[in-house]
């Protein structure tokens, strides 16, 4: 289960599956302000992340999920299962904020 | 025909930046290379602080960089390291085919050298259930480019100071230390074989997995492009600092 802690003014979820993955978001009225997807896996192509965390911005979580399901990209270590659990709780941490 | 290149120790800039040249051009080519001075290289998708004490590599005066592979952070010292480039009809239409492929090489390489080491998870190679291979990918169009280290030695002390265990991991492998984890073939076998010996094991398996090799050098063409990345990439505060 990915677990949540505040870290800078972000809210921060990391999970191992296969290989470490963490997640950092800025909130505000459910809207993101900044995506950080970071850690040890595979993608590819590697730019598929670049654009999801530009994407993200000015969305809101709904959209970001959606985006992933239909985003062309190949996962090692992590699945897109992952990325959705660790960005929805990164997400619903950032309302304590 | 796969060219091999037996390489020399180089600056991390320019490995990496040789690297990519071999990604970009057309050949088929495995480089074995090392490192000078140590350095540290990380994963693509990194966090830069989390993995690696930045502040500790500056004060010791060892260079770092991101890498456009995925996978882990990396401190490059007694180590063999090897790339190895193609097309991916013949290093894998997937990435875990390319690492299935590839590190089975090196697995077979290993025992050349009297070393029953076999893969764990999806880029390691372990001996007694402690890492002595890292393993990273990178693909472009067809091409595949696959990198990765086989320790000869390790100073302990230098990778427990400068590389970092982020919160989970630590506790998923019960670890108190980054080196913990490691073993090195002077470990395994009493001693380090000589480069010659090692490059026989690798050149041997080549042949094995990947038929007709030829012991061939860089063209000037690869020479210059590796330069170019090196200084324009690679060297830039911008690329290792994008995340």
């Amino acid at each position: 289960m990915p677990s949540t802690k505040t870290e800078n003014g972000y809210s921060a979820s990391e999970i191992k599956s296969g290989k470490y993955l963490k997640v950092m978001i800025k909130v505000k009225e459910n809207i993101i302000e900044e995506l950080i997807i970071h850690g040890d896996f595979f993608a590819f192509p590697e730019d598929a992340i670049d654009v999801l965390e530009k994407n993200a911005k000015g969305k809101t979580l709904d959209d970001v999920l959606k985006f992933i399901d239909e985003l062309d990209v190949h996962l090692v270590g992590i699945s897109k299962e992952d990325l959705k659990s660790v960005i929805k709780k990164a997400f619903e941490g950032a309302k304590s904020l | 025909m796969l060219r091999v290149i037996i390489d020399k120790r180089r600056n991390p800039y320019f490995n990496m930046g040789l690297d990519e040249a071999l990604l970009l051009g057309k050949t088929f080519t495995l480089r074995l290379y090392g490192w000078e001075p140590p350095s540290v290289t990380f994963g693509y998708f990194q966090r830069i602080n989390e993995f690696i004490d930045i502040e500790k590599c500056e004060k010791l005066g060892v260079p770092y960089t991101r890498r456009i592979s995925g996978g882990g952070a990396v401190l490059h010292m007694y180590e063999l390291t090897y790339s190895i480039v193609g097309h991916k009809d013949v290093l894998g239409k997937w990435p875990e085919e390319s690492f299935e492929i590839i590190l089975e090489f090196i697995v077979s390489a290993l025992k050349n050298l009297g070393i029953n080491a076999k893969r764990e998870g999806i880029n390691d190679i372990v001996v007694n259930n402690k890492k002595i291979s890292g393993n990273a990918q990178a693909r472009k169009d067809d091409r595949v480019l696959q990198h990765g280290t086989i320790l000869l030695d390790v100073n302990r002390e230098l990778m427990d100071l400068i590389l970092k265990i982020p919160g989970v991991k630590s506790q998923d492998k019960k670890l108190k230390r980054v080196s913990d984890r490691v073993t090195t073939i002077k470990e395994v076998l009493g001693k380090i074989p000589s480069r010659d010996v090692i490059t026989s094991a690798f050149v041997e398996s080549a042949m094995e997995h990947f038929g007709k090799i030829y012991i061939g050098s860089l063209n000037e063409n690869e020479i210059i492009l590796a330069e170019e990345l090196a200084n324009a990439k690679y060297k830039n505060r911008e690329w290792i600092f994008r995340k």
